[in-house]
């Protein structure tokens, strides 16, 4: 028996390596089947991030690059993505976008950022603006081990935006023209009135001025007759001196008056539509909204009054003048259209368009309120996105306030704001900080 | 199950009872596995369930006294094979801790389709703890035998309470451990 229980060990033992052997040559088989997997997999990825067109870094927790895919390498001007590789994400970045700033911004804390405007530097140390969106890197348990940066080249896009703005200015500038010539014509019209009215007079008291003339001369030869006085009585009463010593002044007075009026809206017309310097510039904002509302009164004064409460001493902002203009203007018309909205389905009597500004906690606050129908709680939250209206078809493009929430809110880091009441009106308030942070200047804007 | 508790099992009735029975319980159970059994491989329970049914009738013993003698031998065993998820550990109650997050999570790695149970645990004392078992192998038996195992190999009496329990039609088993002093290596 105990021989039989070697041999039966034994032969179990020799199956038993068999066995084993089979399930080694298994498991090499399968290692090697997904070792393959996982190349392809990754050469699936590294052709997917290859082909993106938008720049990716991953940094390390310290914010030194480790890696950056193809477009990054090439928009940047380098010719080896190793030139990045192991540098600090600062060599792209200008001095306040510093890493530090987007370790607040993303890579410490774990809300990420998306889509902050900023400007990367090539090796030239040339700037362009880039959208920046980044998010914490996350290892398996979840502990932050770097941070995902995803860059968009957005050159192209300001000078679109550029020339978007510029458009929406010319069109305005087309839809005003022909307020605007009404506007001109009516002290056109009484500078023609009056400058007829001193004609005739002038014409009138010619012959008073003769026979004065002639007066003059017979008095000083000593040659003066009675008839000669006569005729100069006589042209005084027939010119209606008195009168005319009363009208012309009123005439000459109310001519500049309104050379003055058409000076102001030509003034006015140059301001608003001038094309913009690059950038900001300091501007007063109670000047701005001045020529604004001149420039835009014929679309207004048939539904409305407009009346302006301006602080006297604003400090000059930071902005493109042309662009706040802009927004004005598209919140004057929209009052306009609320206004006008009220009147044809209330009959109502004329409304009042308000708009003040002050000064208050670094902000310069400008609120346009009109008594115009007012807006729905319901599409409050979102009268802001483009191509949203409520007007009639070939009315308003629903451009107008994504414009104004584009220009506060991107372009300037304002806020733009909307309080309204059904059937009472509706006011906005738009912020402008009148000096920026220096969070928001490093992160948000450089154009 | 896996090849390696049948070997063990062939090591358990060999050392305690000889070969010679091993090999009979061998060739009077009916199993549906023909080839030998080797540690990665998989096999049918009912296969290792058959064997100790068949091994307690020839000793005379009764299956959940046999189950648990076997559950002691195994864990030095099993100690021996994995020597550092042992080592680390100086008090049982500390190594205990670790079976459901970090050893049975290894052995699902080393052993493609090893089934390991699950353990909870609660916590009420420094000198307690509570192992809640759950498996559908329901081996509670198995469980009081590795304990003692363990209580062994650490040298360290554990004392401990099993009640069997159910919650939305599971049955679990609640293990309540009393750990008691560290005895002296030296006498
Ligand atoms: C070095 C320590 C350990 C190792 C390497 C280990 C390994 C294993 C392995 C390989 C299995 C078989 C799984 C299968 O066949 O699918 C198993 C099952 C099991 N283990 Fe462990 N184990 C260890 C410690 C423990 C301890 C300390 C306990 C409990 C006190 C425990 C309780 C169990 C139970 C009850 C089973 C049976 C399966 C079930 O109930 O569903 N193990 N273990």
């Amino acid at each position: 028996m105990t021989s039989n229980i070697a041999d039966r060990k034994l032969a179990r033992a020799q199956k038993q390596v068999v066995i084993l052997e089979q399930m080694i040559e298994d498991k090499t088989r399968e290692l090697f089947l997904s070792q393959e997997d996982l190349r392809s997999a990754n050469e699936h990825f590294e052709s997917v991030i290859r082909s993106m067109q938008d720049m990716l870094i991953v940094l390390k927790p310290d914010g030194m690059i480790q890696s950056v895919n193809e477009q990054t390498t090439s928009l940047l001007g380098y010719d080896r993505d190793d030139a990045l590789i192991g540098q600090s994400i600062n060599i792209l970045l200008n001095e306040d976008t510093c890493f530090k700033e987007l370790a607040r911004q993303g890579g410490n804390t774990d809300t990420p950022f998306s889509q902050q405007e900023t400007v990367f530097k090539n090796n030239t140390g040339d700037t362009f603006p880039v959208l920046l969106s980044g998010a914490p890197l996350r290892d398996r348990n979840g502990t932050s081990c770097g941070l995902v940066l995803l860059a968009l080249d957005i050159r192209e896009r300001k000078v679109l935006e550029q020339q978007l703005l510029q458009a929406q200015k010319m069109e305005s500038i087309g839809q005003l023209a022909a307020g605007i010539a009404h506007e001109i014509n009516t002290p056109i019209q009484f500078i023609g009135d009056n400058s007829r009215f001193l004609q005739e007079a002038f014409s009138e008291l010619q012959p008073v001025l003769d026979n004065a003339a002639t007066l003059v001369t017979t008095t000083n030869n000593g040659r003066v007759t009675a008839n000669t006085l006569q005729a100069v009585t006589d042209a005084v009463e027939a010119a209606d001196l008195s009168y005319l010593v009363e009208e012309i002044p009123k005439a000459v007075e109310q001519v500049l008056e309104g050379v003055e009026r058409v000076a102001t809206i030509v003034h006015a017309m140059k301001e608003f539509s001038h094309p913009g310097v690059e950038g900001k510039t300091l501007v007063n904002i109670n000047s701005i909204i001045e020529s604004t509302v001149t420039v835009s009164r014929n679309e207004w004064k048939y539904v409305a009054t407009l009346e302006t409460d301006f602080a006297s001493a604003l400090p000059p902002v930071s902005c493109f003048s042309s662009a706040i203009s802009q927004v004005v203007l598209n919140l004057i018309v929209n009052a306009a259209h609320a206004i006008a909205e009220v009147i044809e389905s209330q009959n109502d009597q004329m409304g009042m368009i308000r708009i003040g500004t002050c000064a208050n906690n670094g902000w310069i606050e400008i609120r346009i309120s009109d008594t115009g129908s007012g807006i729905p709680e319901t599409i409050r939250n979102k009268i802001f996105d483009p191509f949203f209206t409520t007007k009639q078809v070939g009315k308003g493009t629903g451009q107008g306030l994504a414009l104004a929430h584009s220009v506060i809110v991107e372009k300037h880091e304002g806020i733009i704001d909307v309080e309204s009441e059904p059937g009472q009106g509706t006011t906005f308030i738009i912020r402008l900080p009148i000096q920026q942070t220096q969070h928001s200047a490093s992160l948000t804007k450089k154009s | 199950m896996k090849g390696v508790v049948f070997n063990l099992f062939e090591q358990f009735v060999v050392e305690n009872w000889g070969e010679e029975i091993y090999e009979q319980i061998l060739d009077e159970t009916t199993l549906e596995t023909t080839e030998p059994f080797v540690g990665p491989g998989t096999y049918p329970d009912g296969d290792f369930l058959a064997l100790v049914v068949k091994a307690t009738e020839k000793l005379n013993v009764t299956v959940p006294d046999a189950v648990r003698a076997f559950g002691k031998f195994c864990f030095p065993k099993l100690a021996d094979v994995f020597p550092n998820f042992v080592n680390m550990h100086t008090h049982p109650k500390a190594f205990l801790k670790t079976i459901d997050s970090v050893i049975h999570v290894e052995v699902r790695k080393l052993f493609k389709d090893a089934q390991t149970p699950s353990f909870r645990y609660e916590d009420p004392s420094p000198e307690q703890l509570v192992l809640i078992y759950e498996s559908p192998r329901k081996f509670y038996e198995f469980v009081e035998g590795l304990l003692d195992g363990v209580s062994d190999y650490f040298k360290t009496p554990i004392q401990h309470s099993r009640t069997i329990c159910t919650e939305n039609g599971q049955e679990f088993a609640r293990f309540e451990l009393t750990f008691g002093e560290l005895e002296p290596t030296h006498s």
